[in-house]
């Protein structure tokens, strides 16, 4: 708790990171934004400390912009992941036969019961040899967009 | 608004490298297919709408949610979540 707190701080509207970790990591380009910051084409792609799956993915000009993300292998059941590793590779098949691409689902935390929940009907998919990313709609009803991140 | 009129069978080119065909017209609904390079992404709008509208409901708006994510899972979640 205590490295968290040391690393991201802020109120509720500002940035969460602190000012040195907003310019830390590597940056990608995504061409054509993400749904609802269209404008926003620079993101950095960040651990969180002590949480390995996790990392976030925050906007490089505009630090109020942040997401947390997990790689979508460490959490779903094999029939899911595969069902996503399918519609991935149909919807863009050369971005995904490359082997330096990375899969992440964005998650939400959601007051009440349902702690965290990941969307798998849009999938951010980073490109770590081009520096490149961009969010890919599925557009598959089976693919929930509110998965419950449960502890096994 | 620009607005044209087309038949079956009939296209749009948009820019040099996007063509929008016409395919059908039935009852209240039109069947359009559409050439364009892969990498443009193409979405019916609603669609589109629901992942905007999610991505804005999943901003990190505070400390909150990370430390949501130490009570929730704790420093073993790295190992419970991976296998």
């Amino acid at each position: 708790m205590e490295l968290l707190n040391q690393e991201f701080s802020g109120d509720s509207g500002a940035s969460i990171l602190a000012e040195d970790d907003q310019k830390a990591g590597d940056v990608y380009t995504f061409s054509y934004g993400l749904p609802g910051f269209e404008s926003l084409t620079k993101f950095i792609v960040r651990d969180v400390a002590g949480f390995t799956p996790f990392k976030i993915l925050h906007a490089h000009h505009d630090p109020t912009v942040a997401f947390l993300m997990i790689e979508h292998k460490k959490i779903l059941p094999p029939d899911i992941a595969d069902q996503l590793s399918e519609a991935l590779q149909k919807s863009n098949p050369t971005l995904m036969s490359n082997t330096s691409v990375c899969v992440y689902s964005v998650l939400q935390y959601n007051r009440g019961t349902k702690g965290f929940t990941a969307n798998l009907r849009a999938p951010i998919v980073v490109d770590e040899s081009s520096k490149s990313g961009r969010q890919i709609i599925l557009d598959q009803q089976a693919l929930p967009m509110n998965y419950a991140l449960n502890r096994k | 608004m620009l607005v044209l009129t087309r038949k079956k069978g009939e296209k749009i080119q948009v820019g040099q490298h996007i063509v929008i065909t016409v395919l059908s017209n039935e009852a209240d609904q039109i069947k359009l297919g559409i050439q364009a390079p892969r990498e443009i992404p193409i979405y019916r709008e609603e669609v589109y709408n629901k992942i905007r509208n999610k991505n804005r409901e999943s901003i990190m708006t505070s400390t909150h949610v990370l430390e949501n994510l130490f009570n929730i899972y704790g420093k073993q979640a790295e190992e419970e979540m991976v296998d």
